[in-house]
Parts: structure tokens; C-alpha cells; sequence
């Protein structure tokens, strides 16, 4: 899994890139944890290059989402694949997020 | 029929293995990509969960072998971790309280919901977990 990040105006943009399986999600917490807690303008989870997700990963993202919450970071998804978007579906996950079609939209929806 | 075989040793998450193992049956038998996730999805479920829960991450063989069938594409998986029947796993109160009540344990639910056919039983003091998917996928 590869980590990109950049900046759109406030909004922190982190794209998660290949598959998020139970022995990546252990290797990648600390850095994604690490970016999310510094984005206090919101961030953006690009999940468009994100290829594969198992429960592992699901907990994962929701840990994140959590860790967020508690320091009053707003987290949004951008772009989620048809594939892991079932996945996320399925389990109820999606509900815990925002969720938008595209990065500017989740940008969009951060900074409303 | 094409058969691939695959020992992993039930420590830590063996998730790695089982994308390669997946990824060449799939491609083997020609499975559209949906289908090869969903195959993929629920045999990184069910090791891992042999892992993790039934060897309790000690370690333990967990034996893979898939087969190419005319209309299926077979996983069966082998292990000699305590009896657990993942059919009898109710996920609808973990279901129904949701994500932010309950973190984890979604793993057999995705799982059994993934194939088009899963099958259990314990035989010879092992598990064997059988999981199917269509080859021409049903509905998409």
C-alpha cells in the first residue's frame, strides 16, 4: 500500500493506494493515523486507488475515523471503488462516513 | 479441472498468500474481476480467521487447494484447529448494531455472504471449509 498526500486549500487529501488486507492495515496505522491527526482543516481519504479491502482493513479505516472524531478532525471518502464500495456497504461501514463521488467533492463537503 | 495447492503455517495474517494463491486460480479460470474478489475476499476471511481465532495466532497448518470446475471455481480449505463451523456464526445482532457499536468480527459475515455456494464440515479431526463462486457471475 502506498500513502500519497497533499493539500487542497485546508483540506488535507490522503490517497491510500493498492489493497488494504490484515497485514497491511498493522503496517500503515501509525502513518495514517499520524497524517489524519495533523489535518485539523478535514481530510480526505482518496480511496479511488484503493483495490481491495477485507474486514482487517474496514477496521482500520473505522479505528481512523474514530481517532479522527475524537480530535475534532472531519474525515470524508472520496471516490470508493464499486468493489470495496460493496464491501463497505454490506457491513454497514459506509454509514459511519462521508462519502463522495470525487476528491473536490469530498473537498467540497468538508469545507461546507 | 486445474488444481493449485497452497500450505501456510496459520501464523500471523496470511493474507499475502492467499492474494497470490487466489489471484492464479482466478486467472486460470478466466473469473471476472468481481467474481475474483469475492473468491478472494472469502478465503483471506476464513484463513485469517483461522488464524487469529482458531490457532489462536500460535500457528498451524491451514491447507488451500482450488480446483476449476466447468461452472465453479472451488476453494477448499483444510485446517486442525479446534471444530468451528462458520454457517453457525449469526452475524444479524452484529449487523443490526452496526459499525461504530461493534468494531470487529465482520470477517465470517463477509465471508459467507462473498461466495455463491459455502459448505462446512469436520472430518478426519480437521475443518474443511468449502467456498464456491460462479464462473459467469449471477446478476453481475
Amino acid at each position: 500500500m502506498r500513502i500519497e498526500r497533499s493539500t487542497r486549500g485546508t483540506v488535507l487529501v490522503v490517497a491510500l493506494r493498492g489493497e488494504l488486507d490484515g497485514a497491511v492495515a498493522s503496517e500503515v496505522h501509525d502513518e495514517l493515523d499520524g497524517l489524519v491527526a495533523g489535518g485539523g482543516g478535514g481530510v480526505a481519504l482518496d480511496l479511488g486507488g484503493m483495490t481491495y479491502v477485507s474486514s482487517a482493513g474496514l477496521r482500520f479505516l473505522l479505528l481512523v475515523h474514530h481517532h479522527a472524531r475524537r480530535r475534532g478532525v472531519r474525515l470524508a471518502l472520496a471516490g470508493v471503488r464499486p468493489d470495496v464500495h460493496e464491501v463497505m456497504a454490506a457491513t454497514g461501514f459506509i454509514d459511519a462516513f462521508v462519502v463522495a463521488d470525487s476528491v473536490d467533492d469530498a473537498v467540497e463537503a468538508l469545507v461546507r | 479441472m486445474t488444481a493449485h495447492r497452497l500450505v501456510v503455517d496459520g501464523l500471523g495474517a496470511p493474507s499475502r498468500l492467499v492474494a497470490g494463491f487466489v489471484s492464479a486460480l482466478a486467472a486460470c479460470a478466466g473469473l471476472p474481476p468481481r467474481q475474483a474478489y469475492r473468491l478472494r475476499l472469502a478465503t483471506d476471511e476464513i484463513t485469517t480467521n483461522i488464524a487469529v481465532h482458531g490457532y489462536r495466532d500460535r500457528g498451524g497448518p491451514v491447507d488451500l487447494r482450488g480446483r476449476v470446475e466447468p461452472e465453479v471455481v472451488r476453494v477448499c480449505i483444510e485446517d486442525e484447529a479446534p471444530p468451528f463451523d462458520p454457517t453457525g456464526h449469526d452475524p444479524a445482532p452484529r449487523v443490526a448494531a452496526g459499525p461504530t457499536a461493534v468494531l470487529g468480527g465482520y470477517g465470517l459475515f463477509l465471508a459467507l455472504r462473498s461466495v455463491d455456494h459455502f459448505a462446512y464440515v469436520h472430518v478426519g479431526g480437521r475443518n474443511r471449509t468449502t467456498l464456491c463462486v460462479l464462473r459467469c457471475a449471477a446478476g453481475g
